[in-house]
């Protein structure tokens, strides 16, 4: 069980960090027109 | 940016500055000027007393202090936007890099976290701490899950013995997978402080005890010890692997499922980075993020990459060309940029601070899709300048660098200090190495000095010819000293997420206490 715990924690957020990392691409690939 | 001009229209400083007026990033240019702390410091003494609407609209949520200064720091707000940012950048985006990189090798057991929340009140009701406790502080509820640490170090209400509680509970769960610190400084100190202690804390663990020796709050102490059951099998397994030494990487022979090191250990960190090679052996290092309490402002996509990724939503970003006069207000966009350069990075961010100077530059060194990968270079406010001859943190690091691998000494930690005591002034690099390196050798290692930051920054050498700056010199200070003036700091309060290298040794207690410490065998 202590060690299931910390596994789904850390399996959430790398999954949520996907989508980050999905994000962030776009966001480097527009960048220029973004950070204006 | 222009978002946030609107937004931040009807604030006393976008009403200053006609905000309402500023269509094109030309017009802002032109009607906003470039700004220091300085500029928002009264603004921000009467938002801490409860005040709205001065320089952002935007909901502020935390005063970052800086640790720049000991005695008044820089008290910065934080937007719930920036908060964001951290959060998702610091923790998930990590996290997934580190996965996407490690795979199944990360078995995602929990970490041995230092980064600690030390926040005091402020009038407004909001807290004032360092900005990765923010961070810290909004996971509260699944810290215990997360890591080892337990909630009497990571919240401390006195000071105590921290590296010994990490350790003492780290040290118990043969699954820990990474330990995360704000700086690599922490996790090497961590790491020497293991070397030295072990068998006081292995003994613990045997026995479920804790040091009396040990300096804890006493109910911190009795808290600890009801979570705490003698464990003899663990300790003879760590006995058996410290008997060995540390020669070997002694990290994964305690935790065989140890995966990584987050930490920001690039720049002036690296020599705390190579110590900690030495214990890791092959296990990667994730190099974090190029953060300031203004702005979370770029991360790494790869583990082991000390590149950095402008993160192009967190901020309006323009960079003034270090080589441009003085006098010019020029600045570029993103996208103007030239890999190679070197530039001063000036934000604008969603917490109140319109073109503002943070004294940071940066080096860029590629490009990821249509964004500047970046390096921290060095601090304009930690440049070093008797005579004009304006030395940076990058030349004196490459010159003690080269002076160690001349004369075959391992560095531990360096600093330079102005002296102008003498007439005309001079450099003194201060020194600390592994070992004891020949003392009758001062004037060879002086010259050998001397000779590196000339070629580091030409300048000196000409300012010694022409004869307004005195040759350079080299001092070596004692086994320990950089360690034992964190935990100074530490003492004095200092949150050890906030703790950087010292680079520069510019103010009285630097001096008193580093030049008090010269190894005089």
């Amino acid at each position: 069980m202590i060690k299931i715990i910390p596994k789904l924690v850390y399996s959430l957020n790398v999954k949520k960090g996907y989508q980050k990392i999905k994000i962030f691409d776009e966001l480097t690939k527009n960048a220029p027109e973004i950070n204006k | 940016m222009l978002d946030l001009i609107t937004k931040n229209a009807s604030t006393e400083y976008g009403k200053k500055y006609h905000f309402d007026e500023i269509t094109t990033i030309e017009e802002y240019k032109k009607n906003v000027p470039f700004s220091i702390y300085d500029d928002y410091a009264s603004y921000i003494e009467r938002m801490i007393e409860g005040e709205k609407g001065l320089i952002t609209n935007d909901p502020i949520i935390h005063y970052a202090l800086t640790s720049g200064s000991v005695d008044n720091p820089k008290k910065i707000p934080v937007s719930a936007d920036t908060v964001k940012l951290y959060s998702e950048y610091g923790s998930q985006f990590s996290f997934a890099v580190i996965s996407r990189a490690l795979g199944k090798k990360w078995k995602k057991g929990r970490g041995l976290n230092l980064m600690e929340v030390k926040f005091e009140n402020l009038p407004n009701g909001l807290f004032a701490g360092s900005i990765s406790g923010r961070g810290v502080y909004s996971i509260k509820n699944l810290l215990f899950l997360m890591f080892t640490s337990p909630k009497e170090v990571v919240f401390p209400a006195e000071i105590m013995e921290s590296k010994y509680v990490h350790l003492r509970f780290a040290l118990m769960d043969k699954s820990l997978s990474f330990i995360v610190s704000a700086f690599m400084t922490g996790v090497s100190d961590l790491m020497k402080y293991l070397e030295m202690n072990w068998e006081m804390i292995v003994d613990d663990i045997e026995h479920g005890t804790i040091n009396p020796e040990i300096k804890i709050p006493e109910d911190v102490r009795a808290q600890l010890l009801a979570r705490i059951k003698p464990d003899p099998k663990r300790a003879a397994e760590l006995r058996a692997e410290f008997k060995k030494g540390f020669s070997n990487p002694i990290i994964k022979r305690i935790w065989p499922e140890f995966a990584f090191v987050h930490a920001i250990g690039s720049g002036g960190f690296s020599v705390y980075t190579d110590k900690m090679r030495h214990y890791l052996g092959d296990i990667p290092i994730y190099f974090s993020v190029y953060a300031a309490s203004e702005s979370i402002m770029a991360i790494c996509n790869g583990m082991e990459s000390q590149e950095f990724v402008l993160i192009p939503d967190s901020a309006f970003y323009e960079f003034i060309p270090v080589d441009q006069d003085e006098e010019s207000n020029e600045t570029l966009t993103l996208d103007q940029l030239e890999t190679g350069k070197d530039y001063e990075i000036v934000i604008t961010n969603t917490s109140g601070f319109y073109r503002y100077r943070i004294k940071d530059v940066v080096r860029v060194v590629g490009w990821y899709q249509k964004c500047p990968k970046i390096q921290f270079v060095y601090r304009l406010n930690q440049m070093v300048s008797i005579a004009g001859e304006k030395t940076t943190e990058e030349c004196i690091s490459w010159s003690v660098r080269e002076f160690a691998k001349e004369v075959k000494c391992e560095l531990v930690d360096y600093s330079v200090y102005a002296d102008t005591i003498v007439s005309p002034g001079r450099y003194v690099i201060i020194m600390e190495t592994e070992k004891h390196i020949a003392k009758d050798k001062h004037d060879e290692y002086r010259k050998i000095i001397g000779e590196k930051l000339n070629i580091a920054n030409p300048s000196i050498g000409s300012k010694i010819k022409g004869g307004v700056l005195s040759p350079s010199d080299i001092t070596f200070v004692q086994e320990e000293t950089y360690a034992l003036y964190r935990d100074l700091m530490i003492m004095r309060g200092i949150s050890g997420n906030q703790l950087k290298p010292v680079r520069v040794i510019d103010t009285l207690v630097k001096e008193n206490f580093f030049f008090a410490l010269v190894d005089k065998e």
